[in-house]
């Protein structure tokens, strides 16, 4: 019997059709939606700081340093805490905030999803999973952040940057390389 | 002198279970002899005794998850063979489909010598998992180190927990039966068919892909008689190639059936 969060995974967001629709409240309390970004790519980084496979792109400043890159040319980069109160990777707007600003994020907005809708919508799977909208709205990107599915820092030198090779695609108006791919990480905790 | 060791023995297992495994498990490298004959072989097992509560992945681990790998650090002129791993059972971990064991499991490694060896080797690896639970995921990493000799040996005392491991191996049956794979729109249609007289039932077995990203990792399988053949229908991955070019399927026995796999590739 499929579980059902598995079978809402198949409802929303599709490659090459516009990305559903959200709004949300970031963790300064600010409301914001998909919408208020149009004419700009978007990206979508689903988190959990606990998870092994999120601590291995932040504790090497990957991540970091891919937010950093990718807003000073102008991406809207949106972090997502999409776990249940009491479940793991959860923290309250002001904690999400203070681990975010430790971890080094760099992220435009930090975006709370504690009732998981923008998660099941976009069918995050797992931290982190990686998705990229172009500036037509529409998905172009659903995949890894990355081509090695290790929880060791070493590992990020030598593999593909699927995520990053995607989004300089997105940006350069060129065909998105692997646009849907594998993410590997941990559970998001709905 | 044996009541002072038992209760030695006592207090570190009491302090293990407190604490639990770093990584979730405790993994041992183990042989069945403590020596190998130049260039021949000798079969070993990597023991991982997995912590109550939480799953480790197998070679197709699923939707999450992460599969078990070692690195190997072997002296000149020595090989060994990947990790084999028995049949796995079925885990939803945060609603996602998965592969893999839970409390003991056995991954026979054949390691062979050069056929110059003589003296001792020592052969290191180091192992990688990720162990999970619905809470979260811990990765686990362990060296292993083994002492062999070159030279003839008995069979030691662990001999019989190695072979009865490599027991546990799906064998390939594809010299007397054969499995088709064909596409349908967002499906695969899977036919086994006898090569021979001899009588194969798929419902006797519990039935896993191990190769990634064909089959969807929620999907059952049911395979139905149709003529002298059986069939099933089955969910692609969403992360299928097209077309798809492989797949081998991993078929536990769900009574005294020796575990068996089968291979359908693109010719």
């Amino acid at each position: 019997m499929k579980p059902l969060v598995t079978a809402i995974f198949a409802a929303l967001a599709a490659i090459g059709q516009p990305a559903p629709d959200f709004t949300a409240k970031t963790v300064k309390g600010e409301s914001v939606s998909l919408a208020d970004f149009k004419g700009k790519v978007v990206v979508l980084e689903w988190t959990n700081f606990e998870c092994p496979f999120v601590k291995k792109h932040y504790s090497s400043a990957n991540l970091p340093k891919l937010q950093e890159t990718y807003t000073a040319k102008g991406v809207v980069w949106l972090t997502v805490n999409s776990a249940a109160e009491g479940k793991q990777g959860y923290l309250d707007p002001a904690a999400m905030a203070e681990r975010a600003a430790k971890e080094g994020n760099k992220a435009s907005h930090i975006l709370m999803d504690t009732d998981g809708k923008i998660g099941k919508a976009y069918g995050a799977k797992v931290t982190p999973h990686l998705f990229i909208i172009n500036k037509e709205g529409v998905l172009a990107y659903d995949g890894a952040i990355d081509s090695k599915a290790t929880t060791k820092n070493e590992d990020i030198a030598t593999a593909d940057p699927l995520f990053a090779n995607a989004l300089d695609a997105v940006l350069a108006d060129k065909e998105v390389p692997m646009a849907k791919n594998q993410p590997y990480g941990c559970g998001v905790k709905y | 002198m044996i009541r002072e060791m038992t209760m030695i023995l006592g207090l570190t297992s009491a302090c293990a279970t407190a604490a639990g495994n770093p990584g979730k498990a405790a993994v041992a490298w183990i042989s069945s002899s403590a020596a190998c004959a130049p260039g021949g072989t000798v079969q070993t097992a990597i023991r991982m005794e997995i912590d109550e509560g939480w799953h480790t992945y197998w070679l197709n681990p699923g939707e999450a998850g992460m599969k078990t790998r070692v690195e190997w650090r072997l002296p000149e002129g020595w090989s060994a063979s990947g990790l084999a791993h028995p049949v796995p059972r079925r885990f939803s971990t945060s609603g996602l489909a998965g592969f893999g064991y839970e409390g003991t499991v056995w991954f026979p490694v054949t390691l062979t010598a050069p056929a110059d060896f003589e003296g001792t080797a020592t052969l290191k690896g180091k192992i990688s998992w990720l162990a999970c639970n619905d809470g979260g995921c811990i990765p686990g990493e362990a060296e292993l180190s083994l002492d062999v000799r070159a030279g003839s040996a008995p069979p030691g005392a662990d001999a019989p927990a190695v072979l009865d491991a490599l027991r546990k191996i799906p064998q390939p049956q594809d010299a007397w039966l054969r499995l088709g794979v064909a596409e349908k729109p967002g499906l695969l249609v899977l036919t086994i068919a006898a090569r021979s007289e001899r009588r194969f039932d798929p419902e006797r077995y519990e039935v896993f892909p191990a190769t990634p990203q064909v089959i969807d990792p929620a999907a059952p399988f049911r395979f139905t008689p149709k003529g002298a053949e059986w069939t099933a229908e089955l969910p692609k991955s969403e992360y299928a190639g097209s077309p798809v070019k492989r797949l081998t399927l991993v078929f536990g026995g769900k009574g005294a059936e020796e575990p068996i796999e089968l291979t359908w590739e693109v010719p």
